[in-house]
């Protein structure tokens, strides 16, 4: 009786196991990945199996599977936050929207190598037509897509850069809202002290691009106030919250009271972590700007006003606008149609205290649309 | 004079032979490193303010180091242990809030106590099975707890569609974030659990248990201990203070994060090394692992307030803990050979 109860909780974990992986699924077949066929099949015939792919000038072939739909792998990075829950609610959206066309979902679970697995699975067994690319290790998956696009696969690739051939690379405009956290910081940093001057500690992550970018947004407004210094960096490797809140201890302790105006965090961990630690160290001499994703304790924060919060502004990147044209843009590669031009900048939102409503009503209305798609 | 001279070398044998020496000469080592460092860092490391700040980042591995150390001593395994801290978090805090995501998906909404009562009765539940699954199928723990890692992420991201639970009441927050005497509540908890958990392990049959079935599992089962029962109940022990340790994570942020948790297996289980627990069971030791999280966080903490670069801070780590790990394999075979002798003479 005690082993058939272990047996069946055992079955019950693995049968938990492939359903919660049901983005992760299997590395060795593309059965495990979610798939949905887009508003109904209103198609038509066209582009049966029979009937030879057609390639087009860029080299691209055009139903590769031939089996007359268009079906769109999109291989996630994870399925974590506002990004990772938007994009994929964003392809499953347009996906809709779109006659004829299929979507197979992969979760790379920060695992590069599922990244590649799924991709190689794909090509192997002519699932896909074109393939969104959202990875977790540029280096290492970009040997992977190189061979799919040489296989004739247009490729997609969304948010962080790929060192390899692409059809399009989506992203939110990382510099442009590096830019506008500068501007935020100039202000907030020119209301305190009278004019624009003061201190400044960056953290970054020197091993995203999406970072790099940022940061280099937002220095090139810093850089035009001699009298704002950055006073250090540090680089963080991890975007963990837990790595996030450590740091932000430790930052505490490192700048005493009055050694730093304002912080600058290139996503949301080290962001969430001053936050709390500012309020148990109860610190309220600098604030923190920069986190660049959407966060119900960044809305907290900015709705206490301001004088209240060391929260003064965070920049919110646009992920289900991002995904969605991400998504047409794979479909018309994949019958044929390529993009004439090669980045596409997804522009993002600044949010302060005085815009915050605007926003979330914005917000708000793609979380509902998101809320069916999920 | 000869006498002294032996009774010098039998002290030095005696610290030699003590489990927690290599920890200790580690921790005496870094904190040298760190009172010769720039005086920056030098100035900050010792200050009143960083000690606590070091205690307080070390009680939450120390409390996920409590019941890894009962699992090693076992000659058991959890990788599963930071999932379920998540896991914990992310319900209690649903509970709480009356949502189970930003999404504005509505859960019951029970008092705050109710809800703590209920993440901890849930990562039980999920400890319990592993438990279960590992006494009777008979299955290495190592594999048992890597599947139940998934299933505990997997059952987080379809609770809260993979955002986080905000809006946390200002008492809960006040929970995570207040201080008595300066020193914060979680550091009262985890002290408190310590010396719970330690008067277990050490004074109690269970303890003993423990021990038996880490020294030889077919020993133990023929002297009439319950092996099966005993390694359930370590697993949720284990589930259940997964859960309090997400909780002092999440009461400090006023929200539970769903990537919450991702290191604290591996952390601990790398604490319980460095304070002398055995891989192999047989052997586990709380002071060891208090020393073992203490030296973890010094090191991450000192290295930050030296701006030693993230990366060669995980190679250091690595390093340390092959070092540490080496030196207590070292000191257990010359200490067995030594016993051995002895019974031959």
């Amino acid at each position: 009786m005690k082993k058939t109860l272990a047996i069946l909780m055992a079955a019950a974990m693995l049968t938990g196991l492939t359903g919660c992986q049901s983005s992760g699924g299997s590395a060795s077949t593309t059965a495990a990945a979610e798939t949905t066929t887009a508003a109904a099949n209103a198609g038509t015939e066209a582009g049966k199996a029979s009937e030879a792919p057609a390639e087009n000038s860029g080299g691209v072939v055009a139903d590769i599977n031939g089996d007359g739909k268009t079906t769109i792998a999109c291989v996630h990075r994870n399925l974590l936050g506002a990004s990772g829950v938007n994009f994929r609610a964003s392809y499953y959206y347009s996906a809709a929207q779109m006659e004829n066309v299929e979507l197979l979902f992969f979760d790379g679970n920060q695992d590069v190598t599922k990244q590649c697995n799924y991709i190689e699975d794909c090509m192997a067994s002519k699932a896909a037509d074109a393939f969104i690319v959202w990875t977790c290790d540029p280096d290492g998956i970009a040997g992977t897509v190189q061979a799919a696009h040489d296989a004739g696969y247009p490729i997609i690739v969304i948010d962080i850069s790929l060192q390899c051939d692409q059809e399009a690379f989506v992203a939110a405009g990382n510099e442009e809202m590096g830019v506008m956290t500068g501007e935020s910081a100039v202000e907030y940093l020119t209301k305190k002290n009278g004019s624009p001057s003061g201190t400044v500690y960056v953290i970054t992550a020197s091993n995203q691009s999406t970072a790099r970018d940022r940061v280099a947004g937002f220095l090139s407004v810093i850089e035009k106030y001699p009298d704002i210094k950055v006073v250090d960096t540090y680089d963080m490797p991890t975007s963990s919250v837990d790595d996030g809140v450590a740091l932000a201890d430790d930052l505490i302790q490192k700048n005493p009271e009055g050694t730093i105006d304002l912080y600058f965090c290139m996503n949301m961990s080290p962001m969430l972590g001053l936050i709390s630690s500012a309020a148990t160290a109860n610190r309220t001499d600098f604030v923190v700007v920069g986190g660049f994703d959407y966060n119900d304790t960044f809305v907290e924060e900015l709705q206490k006003g301001e004088g209240n919060t060391i929260l003064w502004s965070f920049a919110a990147q646009d992920c289900f606008k991002i995904g969605s044209q991400a998504f047409e843009l794979a479909v018309d590669a994949a019958q044929g149609k390529l993009p004439e031009q090669k980045e596409f900048s997804v522009p993002g939102d600044l949010v302060t205290v005085d815009n915050l409503d605007e926003y979330l009503k914005n917000y708000n209305f793609y979380q509902e649309q998101i809320l069916q798609y999920q | 004079m000869k006498n002294k001279h032996g009774r010098l070398l039998s002290l030095l044998e005696a610290l030699i032979k003590w489990p927690q020496t290599g920890i200790t000469l580690a921790l005496i080592i870094l904190y040298m490193i760190l009172a010769f460092a720039p005086t920056e860092a030098r100035n900050t490391f010792f200050l009143p303010g960083n000690i606590v700040n070091v205690i307080r980042q070390s009680a939450i591995s120390i409390v996920i180091g409590i019941p890894i150390t009962f699992t090693m001593a076992a000659g058991l395994l959890d990788l599963s242990i930071g999932s379920l801290a998540c896991l914990g978090a992310i319900v209690t805090c649903a509970f709480i809030t009356g949502h189970s995501s930003s999404t504005l998906e509505i859960c019951p909404q029970v008092p705050i106590w109710a809800a703590v009562l209920i993440g901890i009765f849930v990562t039980s539940v999920f400890g319990w099975i592993n438990g279960r699954v590992i006494t009777s199928l008979n299955l290495p723990p190592f594999i048992v707890t890597l599947a139940m890692q998934e299933v505990a992420k997997g059952a987080v991201l379809s609770f809260s569609r993979g955002f986080p639970v905000s809006n946390l009441p200002p008492v809960v927050m006040g929970m995570g974030r207040g201080t008595l005497l300066n020193v914060p509540y979680t550091v009262y908890l985890m002290l408190v659990l310590l010396a719970v958990f330690w008067v277990i392990l050490s004074k109690t049959k269970f303890g003993r248990h423990v021990y038996a079935i880490g020294g030889n599992t077919e020993c133990a089962r023929l002297s009439g201990i319950n092996v099966k029962r005993t390694k359930i109940i370590i697993y949720v022990i284990n589930g259940a203070m997964a859960c309090i340790a997400g909780l002092m994570v999440s009461f400090r942020l006023g929200s539970a994060q769903t990537d919450l948790g991702a290191t604290y297996g591996l952390d601990a289980i790398t604490a319980c090394c460095l304070g002398g627990t055995a891989m192999g069971g047989g052997k586990g030791y709380m002071f060891g692992t208090i020393l073992g999280c203490i030296f973890l966080t010094s090191l991450s903490t000192g290295f930050n307030l030296m701006n030693v670069n993230a990366y060669y801070q995980q190679i250091i780590k690595g390093v340390v803990l092959v070092v540490a790990i080496a030196f207590n394999a070292r000191n257990g075979i010359s200490f067995r050979r030594k016993e051995k002798e002895e019974e031959k003479a």
